[in-house]
C-alpha cells in the first residue's frame, strides 16, 4: 500500500487540508446544538458540505499526478492502474471514514443518539463519502490544471447545496425546483437523514442506500475511462 | 464532428434519459429514481466495454424494469421499457425486443406510436452501424492485402538485386577461369620465351629466330583462344539500348525515331526489363488505339537517373489516361523506385523516369 501511503501523506500536506479534514470537523463535535423536528441534525449538514470541499482538496494528488507525468512513471512500475486508484482514492475515503466514526461517537456520548439513529447515520454517511470521492475523481479527469478543477468545483458545491436541501430544507425550496436536485447524490443523502430521523433503518432507506451506491458506480466508471492517465 | 452510428445513438440515450427524469419529476417515486440511475449505469458500463457479450446485460435492464413495474412502477417504467425496446433494436438482441414487445403496456393503442416509433430508429441505426462496420472490415481487408503485396514486392525486388549480384559475381570468375586456363598459359610461355630471345638473341641470333617463332605461334594460340573466350561469353540475343533499338526497328505501323544520349552503363538489368516492357507496351497501345503518323523515343542516362520519353502524335479522346497495361507497369515502375506520367496536348507523351542509385 505504498501508493495509499503518500497519497495520503501528499494529500495532508497542505494546511487547508489538515484543518478541513482534521481540526475543523472536531471543533463541529462542540458546536453549540442546533435541533429541526426535535434532532440534532445541523452538524451533520454542516460537516457534509465540509465533506463535499475536502475530498476535491484530499484527491488533489490524482491530477497533480496526470499533469506533471509523474502517473505514467508511476504506471511504468508492476503497479496496475487498478492499484493505482484504488489506493488514492482510498487515501480519500479513509480520512473522511475517520471523521464519520468521530460523529457518530460522539452523536452516542455527547447528544444521547440512539445505535440505530447513529449505525444508520454512520451508513449513509459512509456511502456518501465514497459516492462524494467518485464524483471528484471523475470531476478532477475532466481537467488539465488544479486551479481550474477547484474553482469551478467549488462554484458547483455553490449550485448543488441549496438544490440538495444542504442549505434549507426542500420542502422549503419553490416547487418547480424541489427535486431537481434529485440528479445528484447529496440530494440523496438529505432524503437518507430525513427518513431516517422520521422512520428509522426501513426499506425506503436501504433504497436510498442503493441509489447512493448507484452514483458511486456511474461516476467510478464515468471517471475511470482512460483518458491521459 | 463526424457522425457515427454510435454517436447518434448516445445522443439519444441522453435524450430518453433526460425525458424520463423530467417524467420522475411529476411523480417522484424513490423506486424509479432507482430504476432511472440503474438504466444509466448499465448505459455507461455498455458504453465503456463496447463487447457483445456486454451488450447482452440488457437482458438484467429488462428484469429489474419488471421488477419494479411489479412493485407499483409509474408511468415512467413504461417510458423505461421503450427505452430498452430501443437499445435492444440498436444492439439487434431481437428476442428480447420481442419479450418487452409483448408486455402489455407497451403494445396498447396509445402507445404504439412512440413504440414503432423506438422499434424503427433502432432499427435503422442497426442496419446503419452493421453497414458501416462492413465497410470498415472491407477497408481493413484490401489494407491488410496491399500491405502484403507491397512486402512481397520488395522482398522479390531485394531477390532480384542479390540474385544480378551473384550473377555478376558467378560471371566474372568465369571469365577469369576461362582466361587463365585458355589463353594465360599461352601468353606467358610466350612471355617467358620472348625474356629468353632477348638474353640470346647476340650470342645465338639463329636460336633466338627460332625461339622468337615458337614464340609468336603460341602468341598466335593465345590471340585465338582469348578471340574464342570473347565470342562464346558474347550475349547471342541484344540487351539494354540495343534491345530497344531492336525493338524501334521492328515496329511495323509507322516509322520510330529511337535517339539516346548518356552513359547507359550505370542502368541495371531490372530497369531494362521495365524500359522494355514500357516501350512495349506504349506502342502497342499506338498501334491498337491511335492514329499516329510518328512515333519518337528518347532514352537519356545520367549519373543520377535514366528517362524514357515516348511520343506520338494520335492522340485520342477518352477520359481514361492508363489502360490497364500502362497501369500494371506504373506499379512495376514504382517498385525500382521511379515514376510514370503521361501528358496529353498535341501529342500524347508517356515519360518515365527511374533514378539511379
Amino acid at each position: 500500500m505504498i501508493v495509499f501511503k503518500y497519497a495520503l501523506l501528499r494529500s495532508l500536506r497542505s494546511p487547508l487540508s489538515i484543518v478541513g479534514s482534521i481540526v475543523v470537523p472536531i471543533a463541529y463535535i462542540f458546536l453549540p446544538v442546533n435541533t429541526w423536528k426535535n434532532t440534532p441534525v445541523a452538524g451533520v449538514v454542516n460537516l457534509v458540505m465540509l465533506m463535499l470541499l475536502s475530498a476535491h482538496l484530499l484527491s488533489g494528488v490524482i491530477l497533480e499526478d496526470r499533469i506533471d507525468g509523474s502517473v505514467i512513471r508511476v504506471l511504468t512500475s508492476p503497479v496496475s492502474t487498478f492499484s493505482y486508484i484504488f489506493q488514492n482514492l482510498l487515501s480519500v475515503i479513509i480520512p473522511l471514514i475517520i471523521q464519520i466514526i468521530l460523529l457518530g461517537i460522539s452523536g452516542y456520548t455527547r447528544y444521547n443518539w440512539s445505535i440505530e439513529y447513529t449505525l444508520g447515520l454512520s451508513i449513509c454517511m459512509i456511502l456518501f463519502v465514497i459516492a462524494n470521492t467518485a464524483f471528484v475523481f471523475c470531476w478532477n479527469m475532466f481537467f488539465k490544471s488544479i486551479e481550474s478543477s477547484k474553482y469551478t468545483f467549488w462554484f458547483f458545491v455553490a449550485v448543488i447545496t441549496p438544490l440538495s436541501g444542504l442549505v434549507v430544507p426542500i420542502e422549503m425550496l419553490p416547487s418547480n425546483f424541489q427535486h431537481v436536485g434529485a440528479i445528484l447524490y447529496p440530494y440523496w443523502l438529505m432524503r437518507s437523514v430525513t427518513v431516517l430521523t422520521d422512520n428509522g433503518i426501513n426499506m425506503e432507506f436501504w433504497l436510498l442506500q442503493s441509489i447512493l451506491i448507484l452514483f458511486a458506480v456511474a461516476f467510478l466508471f464515468l471517471g475511470g475511462k482512460r483518458r491521459s492517465i | 464532428m463526424k457522425l457515427t452510428p454510435t454517436k447518434v445513438f448516445n445522443i439519444l440515450n441522453i435524450a430518453c434519459i433526460s425525458l424520463m427524469f423530467v417524467n420522475w419529476l411529476q411523480v417522484v417515486d424513490t423506486e424509479d429514481f432507482l430504476l432511472l440511475l440503474f438504466l444509466v449505469v448499465m448505459c455507461i458500463v455498455r458504453n465503456k466495454w463496447n463487447h457483445p457479450y456486454i451488450r447482452k446485460t440488457i437482458v438484467i435492464d429488462l428484469f429489474v424494469t419488471v421488477l419494479i413495474l411489479s412493485i407499483g412502477g409509474s408511468y415512467m417504467v413504461e417510458f423505461a421499457l421503450k427505452f430498452l425496446l430501443f437499445q435492444s433494436m440498436f444492439w439487434g438482441l431481437y428476442p428480447v425486443a420481442i419479450i418487452i414487445c409483448y408486455l402489455p403496456m407497451v403494445m396498447e393503442f396509445t402507445s404504439l406510436l412512440l413504440t414503432s416509433s423506438v422499434t424503427l430508429m433502432g432499427l435503422v441505426l442497426n442496419f446503419w452501424i452493421n453497414e458501416r462496420n462492413e465497410r470498415l472490415k472491407q477497408r481493413d481487408y484490401f489494407s491488410k492485402k496491399n500491405y502484403q503485396l507491397a512486402n512481397l514486392q520488395n522482398e522479390l525486388t531485394t531477390a532480384l538485386a542479390q540474385v544480378e549480384q551473384m550473377s555478376i559475381i558467378a560471371e566474372r570468375s568465369r571469365i577469369a577461369s576461362e582466361i587463365h586456363d585458355n589463353a594465360g598459359h599461352e601468353i606467358i610461355a610466350s612471355f617467358i620465351t620472348l625474356q629468353t630471345v632477348r638474353k640470346i638473341i647476340e650470342k645465338n641470333p639463329e636460336k633466338a629466330l627460332e625461339l622468337f617463332d615458337k614464340s609468336m605461334i603460341r602468341l598466335n594460340h593465345g590471340v585465338k583462344k582469348m578471340r574464342d573466350a570473347v565470342h562464346n561469353m558474347s550475349a547471342v540475343a541484344f540487351m539494354g539500348v540495343d534491345k530497344m533499338r531492336e525493338i524501334c526497328q521492328n515496329y511495323s505501323k509507322v516509322s520510330v525515331t529511337f535517339i539516346t544520349s548518356g552513359d547507359m552503363t550505370s542502368v541495371t538489368t531490372n530497369m531494362w526489363h521495365v524500359l522494355e516492357a514500357i516501350l512495349n507496351e506504349s506502342l502497342t497501345n499506338v498501334m491498337k488505339h491511335s492514329k499516329a503518323t510518328f512515333v519518337r523515343v528518347e532514352l537519356d542516362a545520367t549519373k543520377h537517373l535514366v528517362r524514357l520519353l515516348i511520343e506520338n502524335d494520335g492522340v485520342i479522346d477518352t477520359t481514361d489516361s492508363f489502360g490497364s497495361g500502362l497501369r500494371s507497369l506504373r506499379y512495376r515502375v514504382v517498385t525500382v523506385g521511379g515514376n510514370l506520367t503521361f501528358y496529353k496536348g498535341e501529342t500524347f507523351r508517356v515519360i518515365c523516369v527511374i533514378p539511379i542509385h
